[in-house]
This record gives structure tokens, C-alpha cells and sequence, in this order.
């Protein structure tokens, strides 16, 4: 087995340290979307995130459960309404996960490779 | 008909972060379509008025915008129920800012009726439009903020207050509803494209 460079050990328990409830594709985007707003509806996010209804409810759910997002269920008029929200917890692991995004990028960009053999 | 569950799931790749950040800040002021009926009901009412002066006892008539206002609202239901609902700010933040905006505009009114006899409404919706046109780079809003700030330029010394507006200065407002009523169509095109095309233009 090849060995690795402290640096690069470094890096790689960096990327596996990622909060990957954050870090998701899908669950990212709805949290950028909402930190970028008040709040949204569902409908809204399923046109941003292009999920089908029951993928969105689940990532939502998730987010939810985590305490990085609210949920309130209304009605308008007579069709019900979910409206969503991100936490100042939500807000603060958003910001937190593109830090680390960040730093990462840096130390990989500054990593040299180890000798392999 | 009610769109089903799953309408508004498409068949193409994950938006980006970025681009959904930017598509749901842009995303409000997109829905300006809403308020087209207004629009057009107002320039018709002005180039009406340009052709043939309306005395003032005729406002009674203005009880014909109700069915502008009804149609607001109903394309106002249609956004919401296709493409979502997206507060930026709560209702009280809201009603506090148009408050403010009124209080100064009308203080300032005055101020411009007693001392250099201009009717600053022109240039309230110049800055409205401007705003747009600025705030999210949509320079077509320049052309109904252009007209509405050439209003006190074009009519100097013409308060319109509670008289009847002279035929041109009807003419010109009928030109900035029509304006603004085709830059909130133009809206309405960038909000479909923002959509089906996954990215926010």
C-alpha cells in the first residue's frame, strides 16, 4: 500500500469530517435558497431543487429533524401551504460547512503528493 | 386545474447553490407580472384621458379598476400555486416601509407645491422603477423610470394635485403605465426562462 503524506491524511479526515447532512446536493441548495430569504413554500423549492415531492419531504424532514430548518403547515385558502424556514442552527452549519468547504480546497491545493512505493 | 403534487419536478440536473441563491433573491421582484392588469388599465385610462379630457366628477368612474384589481389577484393565485411562494422580509417590515416611503413623499409634495411648484409623483415612480432596474440589474425597468423622472422635466410647474391633468401629461403618464406594464410582462418571460432553463438569467 502506497503511503500517504501527513498532509494528505489530513486532508482526507477533513473531507470525511464534512457534515454530510449539510453537504447533500440537494439539501444544500434548499439551505442556500433559505438562507437567502424570509422563507419559501414547497412549491417553490420543488421548482428550485427539481425533486419530485416525495425526495423533497424527505431531505426536508431530515433538515427539520436536525433543527436546521422549520416547517409550518397552513392553508391558503382552500389548498394547504408548507412554508420553510432555516434556524439561526441552520444558518450557522450552512456557514460553517462553506468554510470548511473553503479551507479544504485550500489545503488540497497546497498539498504535495507523497512518494508512492 | 390544480397542478399535481409532482408538476413541478423537471426533468434536468440539480440546480447550483449559487444559482438558487441568486433565482430565489431575484424571485420576488419577478413576480411584478401580477400587477400588469393595473398597469394596463391605468394606461388606457391616461391615453383615454389624453384623447378626451375627463372632468374631475368623472373618478366615479374609476370604480372600473376593480376588475384590473381582481385580475391582480387571480395572477397573483397563479404565480403562488406554479411557482411558489418567497418572503424577503416579514409584513409588518413591509407595510413599515411603504409607511415610511408615503410619509416622506408626501412631506416632501408639499414642501415642492409651496416652494418650486413640482409635482414630485413622477418622480416617485421613477425611483420605484429605478429600484427595480437596479436592484437586480433589469435595465428594461429604465425605460418607465426614465419616462416617470422626465415627467417634472417635460411639465414644469404643472402640479397635477386634484385637477384635471392636462391632454400631454395624460398622454405621458399613459406611455409610463404602458412602459411599466410591458417591462412586468419581460418579467414575467425571465421568471419562465429562470425555470425551465435551471438557471436564473
Amino acid at each position: 500500500m502506497a503511503p500517504r503524506s501527513n498532509a494528505a491524511e489530513r486532508v482526507f479526515e477533513d473531507v470525511a469530517a464534512t457534515d454530510r447532512l449539510v453537504h447533500e446536493p440537494a439539501r444544500l441548495v434548499v439551505l442556500t435558497a433559505l438562507a437567502a430569504c424570509k422563507s419559501a413554500d414547497f412549491v417553490f423549492l420543488q421548482r428550485l431543487t427539481a425533486l419530485q415531492a416525495g425526495n423533497l419531504s424527505q431531505h426536508l424532514a431530515k433538515l427539520e429533524q436536525a433543527g436546521l430548518i422549520t416547517v409550518t403547515k397552513g392553508f391558503s385558502g382552500k389548498y394547504p401551504q408548507t412554508t420553510v424556514a432555516i434556524t439561526d442552527e441552520g444558518k450557522k452549519a450552512l456557514e460553517d460547512h462553506w468554510k470548511k468547504l473553503d479551507d479544504l480546497r485550500k489545503s488540497a491545493k497546497n498539498m504535495k503528493p507523497g512518494k508512492a512505493g | 386545474m390544480a397542478p399535481s403534487a409532482n408538476s413541478a419536478a423537471a426533468d434536468r440536473p440539480m440546480r447550483t447553490p449559487a444559482d438558487a441563491e441568486r433565482l430565489t433573491r431575484v424571485y420576488p421582484s419577478l413576480r411584478g407580472v401580477q400587477f400588469a392588469p393595473t398597469a394596463v388599465f391605468f394606461a388606457c385610462w391616461f391615453f383615454a384621458n389624453a384623447v378626451t379630457p375627463m372632468p374631475l366628477d368623472s373618478l366615479h368612474r374609476l370604480w372600473l379598476l376593480i376588475p384590473a384589481i381582481v385580475a391582480n389577484v387571480i395572477v397573483s393565485l397563479y404565480l403562488n400555486r406554479t411557482y411558489g411562494v418567497v418572503r424577503n422580509m416579514s409584513a409588518g417590515r413591509g407595510v413599515a416601509i411603504v409607511v415610511i416611503v408615503l410619509i416622506a413623499f408626501f412631506f416632501l409634495q408639499g414642501i415642492a407645491a409651496s416652494i418650486i411648484h413640482v409635482d414630485l409623483l413622477g418622480v416617485l415612480f421613477g425611483l420605484m422603477a429605478l429600484v427595480s432596474a437596479v436592484s437586480s440589474r433589469r435595465w428594461y425597468w429604465l425605460v418607465p423610470a426614465i419616462v416617470a423622472l422626465l415627467q417634472p422635466v417635460i411639465f414644469p410647474h404643472q402640479m397635477q394635485g386634484f385637477r384635471t391633468p392636462t391632454p400631454a401629461m395624460s398622454a405621458w403618464w399613459g406611455m409610463y403605465w404602458t412602459a411599466w406594464a410591458l417591462a412586468s410582462l419581460w418579467d414575467y418571460r425571465l421568471l419562465v426562462r429562470s425555470f425551465d432553463d435551471g438557471a436564473a438569467k
